[in-house]
């Protein structure tokens, strides 16, 4: 049946109104000139509406003559007759088209090649014009590219200031993903300089690494006083000093600690309320009820709808109440003693350099007055004293001594 | 009407052989699908045909098909379908 339908609709077929005392003879006249008819019944007194084949209509034309019998095409069905609206409309395919095929055309071009990635060695434009060698530009077709790997050996095996290239096709974007081979080392500087003191302390360890130790273990140093010398042979030779050198610092420290202190603890019972802001004013919407906390903790949530840079002036809020409670604590002296000193170690410890460690702590007074202890300690530190100082040179060295530097 | 000799001889062999009628005599053969679809073949023509009612030419005689919303499906020059609701089929000579 659907068979008979597909065939019907691809050779097109009428709906037709027949009118005429004589359509039986009709009829069976088409019938037998081979004419199909098929849903043939009465509509009214006379008239019959049928379907036939569209190329059948030209032969029924006699037998409608000589029966006396007047049609009427009520509709139009099957591909010929789509075919002919088509063709009618035919400037309206022919830009629905255009488009579906420029559209095709534009989206299987490359429109942009854009180059990533920090580079020192190579610039990006030098890599962009290397990509157009390879067929990697702009209207370059998608299709004809080579595999990806393909352009990455490609582009690596005409570069090999690169360590590494990345070709990824994204819709009509081409980004060249490159990394540089590790950038050359830079040249030690060897401008003249010293290490000198930063603080008044006592050396405990020194490591050169260029130049001549000017202190020993042990010693006291001066701010400013020079630690690495950088000037060598009286002067006749100057270098970059550089090394390390660790040394024994002391801070002060003043602290109060109250012996009784209050904290806020909470005991985990909660209540949630729910709200709606309309311009920032709550209007609750859910979690009635009184509050039967003495103490507690609010915690406002708020959740705003934004587009873009527009914030949604109604929104959810969603608010917690944490029930808490005061706890006091009483510290005994020695526990007073203990935090203060490991307050003033955090403090000490701030104002040292990364490679800074506290080596000791004395207290030197403490006193009990009005709940609070009052303490002094003294802070025994090791660090990094060190400073780079560039010097110009006394005596002007000779230049082949230099150079071999 | 008196049968003619050729057709005499056709319905013995049709009876010897033991073979369907239809295919040896030139009558109709009517297929009935329970009251909504009537298949008739080795009909002559139509002769009347209203939406209760149709009146095919047999080779011997007539058919009537009474019913309601009779439709011919489909027509051919030996065969033709109808559907509706049937409610009688007359065999007249």
């Amino acid at each position: 049946m659907l068979g008979r339908w597909l065939l019907d609709f691809w050779r097109g077929y009428v709906v037709l109104s027949v009118n005429g005392a004589r359509v039986p003879e009709l009829i069976n006249r088409a019938t037998a000139s081979g004419i199909m008819f098929w849903e043939i019944r009465q509509t009214q007194e006379d008239t019959f509406r049928l379907r036939m084949h569209r190329d059948d209509v030209k032969r029924l034309r006699h037998i409608l003559r000589e029966t006396g019998t007047r049609i009427h095409f009520e509709r139009k069905l099957g591909l010929p007759f789509l075919a002919w609206r088509a063709w009618r409309r035919k400037f309206f395919l022919a830009g629905a088209l255009t488009f579906l095929i420029s559209f095709y055309v534009l989206t299987s071009m490359v429109w942009n090649v854009e180059v990533v990635g920090d580079l020192k060695r190579v610039s990006p434009e030098t890599v962009q014009e290397v990509a157009k060698e390879v067929g990697l530009h702009r209207w370059a077709w998608k299709d004809k590219l080579p595999d990806t790997d393909i352009l990455q050996g490609q582009l690596l095996d005409k570069m090999p200031e690169l360590a590494f290239v990345g070709v990824k096709v994204q819709g009509t974007k081409v980004t060249i993903q490159a990394v540089d081979k590790i950038p050359g080392t830079t040249p030690q500087p060897t401008d003249p300089q010293n290490i000198v003191s930063t603080k008044h302390s006592t050396i405990k360890e020194i490591f050169v690494h260029k130049g001549k130790a000017a202190v020993v273990r042990g010693q006291v140093v001066q701010v400013g006083q020079v630690l690495i010398n950088g000037s060598l042979n009286n002067g006749t030779k100057n270098v970059h000093a550089t090394g390390m050198v660790k040394a024994e610092t002391w801070y002060r420290t003043d602290l109060e600690v109250p012996l009784e202190a209050q904290s806020k603890v909470y005991t985990g019972n909660a209540v949630e309320k729910h709200f709606l802001t309309f311009w920032g004013h709550p209007v609750q919407i859910w979690g009635y009820g009184q509050i039967p906390f003495q103490e507690m903790e609010t915690h406002n949530d708020d959740k705003a709808l934004t587009i873009g840079s527009f914030t949604f002036p109604i929104q959810y809020r969603h608010a917690l109440y944490q029930e808490s409670q005061t706890e006091k604590t009483t510290l005994t002296e020695a526990e007073a003693v203990e935090l203060a000193q490991a307050f003033a170690k955090a403090d000490v410890l701030t104002q040292l350099g990364k490679n800074g460690t506290v080596e000791s702590q004395n207290v030197l007074r403490r006193e009990l007055k009005d709940g609070k202890l009052e303490i002094r300690i003294l802070n025994k530190a090791i660090e990094d004293i060190g400073r780079p100082q560039s010097f110009t040179p006394q005596a002007p060295a000779e230049p082949d001594a230099k150079t071999k530097q | 009407m008196r049968a003619s000799w050729r057709q005499r001889v056709k319905k013995m062999a049709a009876e010897m052989l033991d073979v369907p009628k239809d295919s040896v005599l030139d009558v109709p053969r009517i297929t009935l699908i329970g009251g909504l679809q009537l298949y008739v073949e080795n009909y002559r023509g139509i002769v009347e045909f209203r939406d209760d009612l149709l009146r095919l030419a047999l080779s011997e005689g007539h058919l009537h098909v009474n019913g309601k919303e009779l439709v011919i499906k489909q027509i051919f020059p030996t065969e033709v379908v109808i559907e509706g609701s049937i409610s009688g089929i007359k065999y007249l000579d």
